[in-house]
This record gives structure tokens, C-alpha cells and sequence, in this order.
């Protein structure tokens, strides 16, 4: 250890009588390493572990395909979700959107809303947790349940100025009451740029084909 | 013929799972391939869904997420590598010529009985200092032209992403460096190791 310092110190003595180089390779050196590390860090933003997704490698998307239509990728049908749903060792949560917009009304403003509709288990498959309240309950993700919404950060910030008592507040959207149960954390953005969350509320008879025979 | 199921196939829905501990997304490809076989079975002679080449399947969600993004990034990180390989052969190349020139200086060292191992380690310090003193610079400034790159990017593409520091970055960053310092090291710390022997 003692003599590792001391090669050390002479290294830096050494370096010190010769800036010219010193300076020139480390800022060679440096200029690699800092692109390296700029593109890596977008990739690992972008590709690797997108922020407010928790152990995001584990999360897939699922889609159908027909290859005699030149379909390569597109959504899923209600019963093909609950064929994923229906893999019970394979699948741990699975959740279903779709997306939609709102007319608000909110105290004298009216206000154009995007929305997605979500099945109850969304923010679990994303393993994303609100900043306040809760997320949806089995229960108010079904047919005539009472109205529920999730807020994104930046509607909680425009329509309530983020006051933390927006909780239980009711909003008017398409003209009927929802209740505030919960706002997301700014960095979860999926689907991209909605404003709000609805359940789905799908009737139980939608995940069977029996109806469709 | 029957008639295909409009359930099945009216599928307009976005979907997403949460695997399960240890699962790959092979085995619930595997699975689903499996499902798709029974829905063929399903509607038995000319069926709808092998006729149209239907089937169910599932990707990693970050390809998604990152849409078109992902391969520009992957040619962007491909052409960074390659700068930090012609900036070791210039270091590599600078080294060099600064041995030759400390031939006599080596020399006395080794008249004075200094051994091949304790110049080659000399030398191998002086690498390492110059390739910290780099990774500092790179792995402070990396992080803020990270967020340049995103900011210059449309936004349509890039919305929703934020560059954290963390420690894979970290840890990355420092795997760079040793083999940016074990490249451009390797060449003028053998030459002297040579000339030191002969």
C-alpha cells in the first residue's frame, strides 16, 4: 500500500513536469468518456429504466399480430387479455387501456381533458405509486360503480395548485361527478400526456367468449 | 363457415403485464403461443384466425416506450464508442513518443536497480491518473450533454424521459475508463518493458 502511494505520488510528479501531455490526454480521454457517458446515460433513461417504472426489464407490452393483413403489431382484444390474464404462473399483474378525452367542468372553468381507461391493475403492473391517495380498488374498476378518477401531477398542479386537499373533491367530466381518490407522481407518464385516469369498467361478461358463440 | 368471434378480434385495447420473479419474455411468448393454438382449435375447419395469420404476442415494454428512438440511440452509442477508441490510440500514440523520449531517464533507474515490474508500474500509475482525471471530467459533464441530447431531440419523441445519475451510470462510466486506460497503456508500457530488457 505504502509503495502503491509512492508510485503514485511519483506519477503525479512526473505528469506535473510534462502539463503539456498531461493536459492534451486527459481531455482527450475525457471528451471519450464524456460522450460515452452522455449517450449512456439517455440510454439508460430511455432504454433501460425509465423513470417512475419500477424493475421496468420485467413490464411487456402485448399485442396481436396478422401476418396475412400486414398487421405487424396492434392492441388486443378484451378476451386475448384474458388469455394473458388466464397465465397464472407466467403473468403477475396484467391491465388493459384505451384511450379517451373528457369536457370538464371545473368550479367556472371548462376544460378539455385527455383520459385513459384503465383496468384497476395498471399502476400495479408499472409497480407506480401515487404522490396522494390511492390507486383503483377491484371493486370501482366494475359497471355502475360510483365515478373515480386518478389525477396526472401536472392536472393536480393546473386544476388544484397542488393542494393536497384534492383528495375526495369532486370534478365534473362529460357532465358527471367523479371523485378525486388519487394524483400520480410527475414521473409517471403512461400513456403519455394524459391528464387523468378512469377505471374501465368493463361488464365481468367481457373477458368471456362465451357470448360471442 | 363460422363466423369469426367479433370479441376476439375487436382489438382496439392497449395492454401491458407485469411478469412474474424469473420469467423471460420468451416463456410468455411460449405460453401465448399456446393460446393462440387453442383459439384455432377453437374455431375449428377454416378458422378465421389462421387464415388471417393471427396471433398473440408480447415484447419488452421499454421497446415500446422508446419507440423510434431506439435505434438512433444504439448507432449514437456505437459512434461515442468509437471515439473513445481513437482517443486512446491518440493517448496510446502521445505515450509513445514520450517513452522514446525518456529512454535515459529509464535507463538510470534501471542502473540503479529498479526493476521491469516497479517502471512498468510507474508507468501503468501515470495512466491511471491521467484516465481519472478524465472519468471525473466525463462522468460530471456525460450527464449534463445527456440532457442537451434529450432536450435537442423532438419532443414527441423524447417526452416523459428524464438522464438520472446513478449507479450503473457510475459503474459504467468507470468500466470505461480502465479499459480506456488499459488500451492506450498497454502498447507504450510493453515497449519499455522491451527496451528495458534488451
Amino acid at each position: 500500500m505504502q509503495s502503491f502511494l509512492v508510485t503514485l505520488k511519483q506519477g503525479m510528479r512526473r505528469l506535473a513536469h510534462a502539463p503539456t501531455f498531461t493536459v492534451v490526454s486527459i481531455l482527450t480521454l475525457a471528451l471519450g468518456v464524456g460522450a460515452n457517458t452522455a449517450i449512456f446515460s439517455v440510454i439508460q433513461a430511455v432504454l433501460l429504466q425509465p423513470a417512475g417504472i419500477s424493475h421496468s426489464e420485467t413490464v411487456a407490452s402485448f399485442h396481436t399480430r396478422y401476418t396475412q393483413l400486414n398487421l405487424a403489431s396492434i392492441g388486443v382484444s378484451v378476451p386475448d387479455f384474458a388469455d394473458a390474464q388466464s397465465l397464472k404462473t407466467i403473468v403477475s399483474e396484467a391491465a388493459l387501456s384505451d384511450q379517451g378525452s373528457f369536457n370538464a367542468t371545473f368550479g367556472d372553468r371548462a376544460l378539455h381533458l385527455r383520459s385513459a381507461l384503465v383496468t384497476w391493475q395498471w399502476f400495479q403492473v408499472f409497480g407506480a405509486q401515487p404522490i396522494l391517495g390511492r390507486t383503483f380498488l377491484p371493486e370501482e374498476d366494475q359497471k355502475g360503480a360510483a365515478h373515480v378518477v386518478i389525477l396526472s401531477f401536472s392536472a393536480w398542479q393546473r386544476l388544484f395548485g397542488g393542494q393536497r386537499d384534492a383528495i375526495g373533491k369532486t370534478l365534473i367530466l362529460d357532465e358527471q361527478h367523479y371523485r378525486v381518490v388519487g394524483v400520480m407522481r410527475s414521473d409517471f407518464d403512461w400513456p403519455r400526456s394524459v391528464d387523468l385516469w378512469v377505471p374501465l369498467a368493463l361488464t365481468p361478461s367481457a373477458y368471456t367468449l362465451k357470448r360471442a358463440l | 363457415m363460422p363466423t369469426p368471434s367479433s370479441e376476439r378480434f375487436n382489438e382496439f385495447f392497449d395492454s401491458v403485464v407485469r411478469l412474474s420473479p424469473g420469467v423471460s419474455i420468451a416463456q410468455l411468448n411460449g405460453a401465448l403461443a399456446q393460446k393462440n393454438a387453442e383459439e384455432i382449435h377453437r374455431e375449428g375447419a377454416d378458422s378465421y384466425a389462421l387464415r388471417a395469420g393471427w396471433s398473440m404476442f408480447a415484447q419488452p415494454w421499454t421497446q415500446d416506450a422508446a419507440g423510434n428512438l431506439r435505434k438512433p440511440l444504439i448507432a449514437l452509442f456505437a459512434v461515442a464508442l468509437a471515439v473513445l477508441f481513437i482517443a486512446c490510440a491518440n493517448i496510446s500514440g502521445l505515450m509513445l513518443a514520450r517513452a522514446s523520449q525518456r529512454t535515459p531517464e529509464l535507463a538510470i533507474r534501471t542502473a540503479l536497480g529498479a526493476s521491469v515490474l516497479e517502471i512498468a508500474a510507474q508507468l501503468a500509475a501515470e495512466i491511471l491518473l491521467v484516465a481519472g482525471a478524465a472519468t471525473l471530467i466525463g462522468i460530471v459533464s456525460g450527464p449534463i450533454f445527456g440532457r442537451l441530447l434529450l432536450l435537442s431531440i423532438p419532443h414527441d419523441l423524447a417526452a416523459g424521459f428524464s438522464v438520472h445519475i446513478s449507479a450503473l451510470l457510475l459503474l459504467s462510466a468507470g468500466g470505461l475508463v480502465l479499459l480506456a486506460a488499459l488500451m492506450s497503456g498497454f502498447v507504450p508500457v510493453l515497449q519499455i518493458v522491451r527496451q528495458q530488457k534488451s
